[in-house]
């Protein structure tokens, strides 16, 4: 049965929200989505690289927590080890249900069994007279230019891909003098990258996508950083 | 040199040719060379061949179209196998028999595992195919051969597609435009000679002269150009293979969801064999059956039989066929490829196979100039003379092997005078051993090793390894590898989804190239 609901006032107008991450949703994963608008803050603590989602082939950008499946190296004792959170763990239990025909339609969900939830403290969702609140409304903000930012990462991507700049890669790192390695992600070709036509290249700068290029492939270098919190 | 080539038809012949030469002869940026496509506007394609092979993947590739686009454009859906119903026993006796000739070709060359399937009990061994491979199971599942996330034109097993003929052949023409072909629609109507008997130009209905220096003919059936014109001999091949006639239907499916076959389904009848072909919305199920052993309207109601009670509000087109090749395909400046060159019943989907690898084969030796002309043409008629030999060999044992004797057809197609030489021989040494590389000339032919053992085994063909058994000591491996296959299998039915599951989901996400 799913826990996650449409949030309505009727069912929900007592509800509070304690502010804070839920971590423990991302305990056991491995890897998070993330926005392209992250890149520049996170690429220097987390590496940053595509994955396929399972469902649909498509590809996603996501940073590595750890480095095998399950295996989640930032998160410790319900703290966040690193400094900047990625966005995707601040919204629960709240989040948006979008209407693939018309993307301007969307309804506000809530995950019923969130630790966030309360009755007692936190911020109330709804007034008295059963309107949305100025916390509430907020929060929706939040989320829609969460959501706004999303679109605009799926159209990144979609452009490293339709220049063929991505490639199945590993990402090799030392750990006790072996050598060892992350499969299964995808990454900029950076060979690829400089071949580009002029024209191209040049498209890519001036829409900004250069840039969140060259922080994915600078991010890289911060695998060293999760393999010393293995140790 | 040759500057000017023009292909007559645009059919899947006509314009695999155009594909191959537009790659080969690099048109778009070869300002020496012109070819152009001309078909009639009045004469329709035959708008059969739906059943392709894995080579087609190759071929997809190699033009440059992606396999998403195909998908979507061609109705296209996965073929792993052809499921031969009831081409063994008598169906009275055991309805319902079947084994697979898989795509998926498991990897004899380190350790053979074949001896020891056939040293197994008869009564207790398990289908040889569903023994040496996991693909045998996933087609009775209805799975696909590949994940979403896998990229283009790979998988985790062997597989090949169903396609709409009509749709595919415009995918082909717009590919081809791309690559710098020319075309115009006009009927040829007349052929203008050299006194050598060379093409000099052919006349058309309402365009002119059409000059060139060397021309195709893929005008289907009828061979225009190297039958009706230039007066090459046909073949026939009807002592050997006796299926002179096709009713073919198109069988919509009862609501959308109804699942795909991951496999051709060929169910024998008593004077021919129906194919059954899922596309994403429709079938396309056809009667091929022997004249001679039926007549057409016992062979329509054999076909409405097997379509049920749907058959009733569909109508159907009879398709004859001459089977056989002609006795060369490559004469003076003209070049068969398709129909114009031959045809043999489609059992194993040869048709698309043969054609698109002589047009392959005709652009790698299309030669420099005129002079060359013959020593090309000598190379070319002999390989492709082969190929055509094999294939018949190949469908021929199909019918050899069978036990049935329900009816005249099935008994005169047993009979050893219908049989070809060739195929007599071979099949006299696998009775004491099995089939190796090399049986088979050379790995460009059409149907090699694997697709042998599927056959000979899948139709129970016996080799008496009493002699030799001592050769196959190694019980114990070969005991573990049948246990990897069929592990193989279960962790792959785990992991992969139904064939219409993933149809729909490349037709709203596509495939990754990478
Ligand atoms: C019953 C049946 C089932 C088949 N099933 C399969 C299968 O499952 N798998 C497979 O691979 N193959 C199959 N085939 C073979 C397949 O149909 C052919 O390989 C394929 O369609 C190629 O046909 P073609 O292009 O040679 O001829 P056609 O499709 O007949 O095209 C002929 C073209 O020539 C043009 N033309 C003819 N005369 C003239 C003229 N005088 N002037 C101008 N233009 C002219 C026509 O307009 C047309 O464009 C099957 C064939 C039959 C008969």
């Amino acid at each position: 049965m799913t826990t996650i609901v449409q949030l309505n006032k009727e069912q929900h107008q007592n509800l509070r929200l304690v502010e804070k991450p839920e971590l423990s949703l991302v305990q056991d994963k491995n890897m998070v989505p993330v926005l392209a608008q992250e890149i520049p803050q996170l690429a220097t603590e987390l590496p940053l690289v595509f994955v396929k989602n399972a469902q649909t082939g498509e590809f996603t950008l996501v940073a590595m927590l750890g480095l095998q499946e399950r295996q989640n190296l930032m998160i410790q004792d319900d703290k966040w080890l690193g400094g900047t959170l990625p966005s995707c763990l601040t919204h629960s239990p709240l989040g948006l249900s979008i209407n693939a025909a018309d993307k301007t339609q969307f309804a506000v969900t809530i995950n019923t069994i969130s630790e966030n939830i309360s009755e007692s403290e936190g911020h109330s969702l709804f007034s008295e007279d059963g309107t949305e609140s100025d916390y509430l409304k907020k929060r929706i903000e939040v989320l829609k230019n969460y959501y706004q930012c999303g679109e605009s990462t799926y159209q990144f991507t979609k452009l490293i891909v339709d220049l063929e700049l991505l490639e199945q890669q590993t990402l090799s790192y030392e750990l006790k003098g072996q050598k060892q390695s992350v499969s299964g992600i995808y990454l900029v070709n950076e060979k690829k990258l400089n071949d580009l036509e002029n024209e191209k290249f040049i498209e890519l700068r001036n829409n900004g996508a250069l840039s969140a290029i060259y922080g994915h492939l600078v991010s890289l270098k911060t695998i060293d950083k999760l393999v010393k919190r293995l140790k | 040199m040759i500057k000017k080539i023009i292909i007559l038809g645009g059919g899947a012949a006509g314009w695999l040719t155009a594909n191959h030469l537009a790659i080969s002869l690099d048109l778009k940026c070869n300002p020496d060379v012109e070819v152009t496509l001309i078909e009639s506007p009045k004469i329709p394609t035959v708008g059969v061949g739906e059943g392709t092979v894995p080579m087609m993947r190759e071929t997809l590739e190699y033009f440059g179209i992606r396999e998403t686009d195909f998908f979507r454009k061609c109705d296209a859906t996965f073929k792993q196998s052809i499921k031969f119903v009831e081409w063994l026993d008598n169906p009275n006796t055991s309805p319902g028999q079947f084994y697979h000739h898989l795509f998926d070709y498991p990897s004899i060359n380190e350790f053979n595992i074949v001896p020891y399937w056939l040293m197994k009990d008869v009564p207790d061994r398990e289908r040889f195919a569903g023994s040496i491979s996991p693909q045998e199971s996933i087609c009775e599942q209805g799975l696909a051969p590949k994940s979403i996330t896998h990229p283009e034109y790979k998988g985790y097993l062997e597989y090949a597609y169903h396609l709409d003929a009509f749709k595919f052949s415009e995918l082909l023409a717009q590919n081809a435009k791309r690559l710098g072909v020319k075309y115009f629609q006009a009927e040829i109507v007349d052929v203008n000679q050299a006194v050598d008997g060379t093409i000099e130009s052919i006349s058309t209905d309402s365009k002119g002269k059409a000059l060139a220096d060397l021309f195709i003919d893929c005008s289907g059936f009828s061979s225009f150009l190297l039958g009706k014109h230039l007066g090459v001999k046909f073949v026939d091949k009807d002592d050997v293979l006796f299926v002179d006639n096709a009713i073919a239907m198109q069988v919509p499916y009862l609501d959308e969801s109804s699942p795909i076959a991951s496999n051709t389904i060929a169910t024998a009848k008593s004077a021919g064999w129906i194919w059954d072909i899922g596309l994403t919305s429709r079938r396309g199920v056809g009667h091929v059956y022997s004249s001679n052993h039926t007549s057409h309207d016992e062979a329509e109601k054999v076909l409405r039989e097997y379509v049920g009670k749907q058959a009733d509000q569909l109508s159907c087109r009879r398709i004859p066929m001459r089977v056989g090749h002609r006795e060369v395909f490559w004469y003076k400046n003209c070049v068969a490829i398709g129909l114009a060159q031959g045809f043999v019943e489609p059992l194993e989907a040869t048709g698309l196979l043969l054609f698109d690898a002589t047009a392959r084969m005709l652009a790698e030796l299309m030669p420099a100039n005129k002079m060359q002309i013959e020593s090309s043409a000598k190379l070319f008629n002999q390989r492709a003379l082969r190929s055509w030999e094999k294939v018949i060999d190949f469908i021929k044992l199909h019918y050899f092997l069978s036990n049935r004797d329900d009816s005249q057809f099935w008994i005169d197609n047993r009979a050893e005078s219908s049989a070809t030489q060739s195929l007599l021989d071979k099949l006299a040494m696998w009775k004491s051993r099995p089939p190796s590389t090399y049986d088979f000339y050379s790995r460009f032919e059409t149907f090699n090793l694997d697709n042998y053992l599927y056959v000979l085994y899948g139709m129970n063909f016996e080799t008496d390894l009493s002699d030799t058994k001592g050769r196959f000591q190694k019980q114990k491996l070969a005991q573990e590898i049948f246990r990897d296959i069929s592990g193989r299998g279960e962790y792959l039915a785990s992991q992969l989804e139904f064939n219409r599951e993933l149809i729909n989901k490349i037709h709203q996400f596509g495939m990754q190239k990478c």
